[in-house]
């Protein structure tokens, strides 16, 4: 990340910071002391997280000051319709790792598990190491090997859990 | 004394059995080669085998734990020499004399140079551990609730300071941010749910282990797989196996390297990274003018202060660990969380409650140093091998052992979203340059400073002047105060003039 990219997203950040950090004071102020129960008011439950909000909301404000006066606004402003910086492909790689474990972890207890993790990591596999510009014909290895490995992690994980660990995987 | 030497020498007999030999081999290397997988960090691999160990009796898993622990900081080495990426963090320092070293053809030496140093500095640390722990430990009987309610603002501060020393405000931001998330669940006195909004699962709180499997295991998963690939240097591996008129040339530099590490261990959340910079920095200002040229082009002496450095550091970072239940570093807060789930109670209590385990845990920390010595002069070339695994192989296996160990503790499919939430969030939150370590911290001294500031509000009756009346608190509030300040332009400004009158006075 660039210093201007930076600076633009402390701006952000610390707005959220600022918005999240009231929100913890105001629920830790609107928590019940306890005083009818005859219990110590000093030890009410919202004591600690009120402070952890009021200190988070002062780091926030410090971000905010700073950011401004490094000039955020203004680089905002700048770059409105330019278009982003940031590179593609990594970006592509990102999303891609991001979108399979999701899809994984939404999976898991719907789908059963042996299955689940063979095609996860088959897909994986195969969708970073598939070159699809090259010719297909010379590539037929590709999702040969992926199968084996996903065959393997898929019941050495399962039969190491199951019968060796004695959890009932999902 | 004495006491401590028969106590130390039982610990020794009842540890090193034929089971724990075992345990030990296979774990350090397992050790290793995490450590040297770039990618893989000593506290995802303690993590991740914190969830796979749990069933074993306490001592084997922490055993394992303290291996893999010491394997990995050790194992990060291999790669920072022959890679130029450090394995794990902490081995930063080390590519710096490193990689040039392997560039001269003299990869092997480097190897044995790296070995020898984090053997030694782990030996050094450990003597710490045997002397300081009883020591700390009896101080820390007299601590009330002030002090540590001072404790875990002080760790956060200066955790957040040190991890991130271009902008520590992001350092404290996301400590604070730690010690929120340790608030969500229902709290220890009142048994009040807070921060839930109606959902059972989040009413049991977030825990520690999957989210730091999150946000180092996931996260990591997710940086590794941005970049397109890396090359191993191919250079041949000559002896290995150093000379030891080479190594103790340099006995000043280790043994100071030792003593910082060890120092920057016990530091709340300050970790082997930090460790390894720093004592790499002091021995280049202290080495002779000759031997500093050499630096960054391949000086065995750099080489030697920041293996030493790093691996002193790991048993520095176990002293808070077991004393005041404050983890030193982020493996030793997973350590501590795997501690905890096997039914040991570190803290001040510990040399009354269990009288025999500090000792237990320094020799376990003595067997995994040798472990780590033996296996890392042999198999060097075997284990090279592992290096050319490619990462898209490797990244989705280490996923699926991520999400069945945050499972595998409690059985609970909220922990594997746990394990998602904080793996994607840590991932922003490090493109930010957010450090990590005391987001970690904050979760655990999130419920020390909850039960601690009450029961101290309770026991002055609302009068805060305790908070810094009593010594060690002003101490610490002195301390914190001037870390936090001495980040102000202004303040830097005022001590100048201070010591500029002082000066013409």
């Amino acid at each position: 990340m660039t210093e201007r990219t930076m600076t633009k997203a402390d701006l952000v950040t610390s707005i959220l910071l600022i918005v999240f950090s009231a929100a913890v004071f105001l629920i830790s102020a609107s928590m019940p002391t306890m005083a009818e129960q005859n219990r110590n008011p000093l030890a009410a439950p919202g004591i600690v997280p009120g402070f952890i909000g009021v200190v988070l909301f002062l780091l926030g404000l410090a971000m905010l000051i700073r950011s401004v006066r490094r000039g955020a606004p203004a680089f905002f402003a700048q770059d409105r319709g330019k278009p982003s910086e940031v590179d593609r492909s990594s970006w592509g790689r990102i999303a891609l790792t991001v979108g399979l474990c999701l899809l994984y972890a939404l999976l898991l207890g719907r789908v059963w598990f042996p299955l689940l993790t063979f095609l996860f990591v088959f897909v994986f596999v195969t969708a970073f190491e598939y070159d699809r510009k090259a010719p297909a014909a010379g590539q037929w290895k590709v999702p040969l090997f992926a199968a084996i490995l996903a065959a393997c992690t898929a019941a050495s994980v399962y039969l190491v859990f199951q019968y060796l660990f004695l959890v009932n995987l999902p | 004394m004495f006491e401590g030497l028969q106590l130390f020498g039982q610990a020794i007999v009842s540890t090193f059995t034929l089971r724990a030999l075992f345990d030990a081999l296979w774990s350090t290397q397992l050790g290793i080669i995490i450590g040297m997988l770039p990618g893989l960090t000593a506290t995802m691999g303690v993590a991740l085998l914190t969830t796979l160990t749990f069933h074993m009796a306490p001592n084997n898993a922490i055993l394992i734990l303290i291996c893999m622990y010491i394997g990995a900081i050790y194992g990060g080495s291999r790669s920072a020499i022959l890679l130029n990426i450090p394995g794990t963090p902490a081995n930063a320092a080390t590519t710096v004399d490193g990689y040039p070293l392997a560039l001269q053809g003299k990869a092997g030496k480097a190897i044995g140079i790296a070995t020898t140093g984090s053997f030694l500095g782990s030996i050094i640390g450990m003597l710490a551990m045997v002397v300081f722990t009883p020591l700390i430990g009896s101080v820390a009987l007299s601590f009330q609730s002030f002090e540590f309610v001072w404790f875990s603002i002080f760790g956060i501060i200066i955790c957040g300071n040190l991890t991130a020393p271009k902008d520590p405000l992001k350092g404290w931001i996301a400590g604070f941010l730690g010690l929120f998330v340790a608030m969500i669940g229902m709290e220890g006195i009142h048994a009040y749910v807070r921060f839930s909004f109606g959902s059972t699962n989040l009413s049991g709180g977030i825990s520690l282990i999957p989210a730091m499997v999150g946000a180092f295991g996931f996260a990591e998963i997710i940086s590794v797989m941005r970049v397109e690939r890396y090359e191993v240097v191919k250079t041949k591996i000559d002896r290995v196996f150093p000379k030891l008129s080479e190594v103790f040339r340099y006995w000043k530099t280790i043994i100071r390297s030792g003593i910082i590490g060890t120092f920057i261990g016990a530091i709340p959340g300050v970790g082997e990274d930090i460790a390894a910079w720093v004592s790499y920095d002091v021995a280049k200002r202290g080495a002779k003018p000759e031997e500093r040229e050499k630096f960054g082009k391949g000086s065995i002496e750099g080489l030697l202060a920041s293996e030493t450095g790093n691996n002193a550091c790991v048993p520095g970072a176990i002293i808070p660990v077991l004393t005041l239940a404050i983890p030193g570093s982020a493996p030793a807060a997973v350590l501590l969380g795997a501690m905890l789930i096997h039914g040991v109670r570190p803290g001040p209590l510990i040399m009354i409650e269990f009288p025999t385990f500090i000792y237990e845990v320094v020799a376990m920390v003595l067997l995994a140093t040798f472990m780590m010595f033996i296996l890392g002069l042999s198999m060097v070339r075997p284990l090279v091998k592992v290096l050319q695994v490619p990462r898209q192989k490797l990244m989705p296996v280490i996923f699926i052992l991520c999400v069945v160990g945050s499972f595998a503790l409690q059985a609970r499919l909220f922990d594997v979203g746990v394990m998602m939430v904080f793996g994607i969030l840590g991932y922003t939150l490090r493109e930010m340059d957010y450090p990590m370590a005391p987001l970690v911290l904050g979760i655990i001294l999130g419920d020390i400073l909850d039960k601690n500031l009450r029961r101290a509000l309770i026991l002055s009756d609302g009068n805060l002047a305790p908070f810094f009346t009593r010594p060690i608190c002003l101490a610490l509030f002195l301390l914190t105060m001037f870390i936090v300040l001495s980040r102000a332009k202004w303040f830097r400004a005022l001590l100048a003039k201070i010591f500029r009158k002082n000066a013409t006075a």
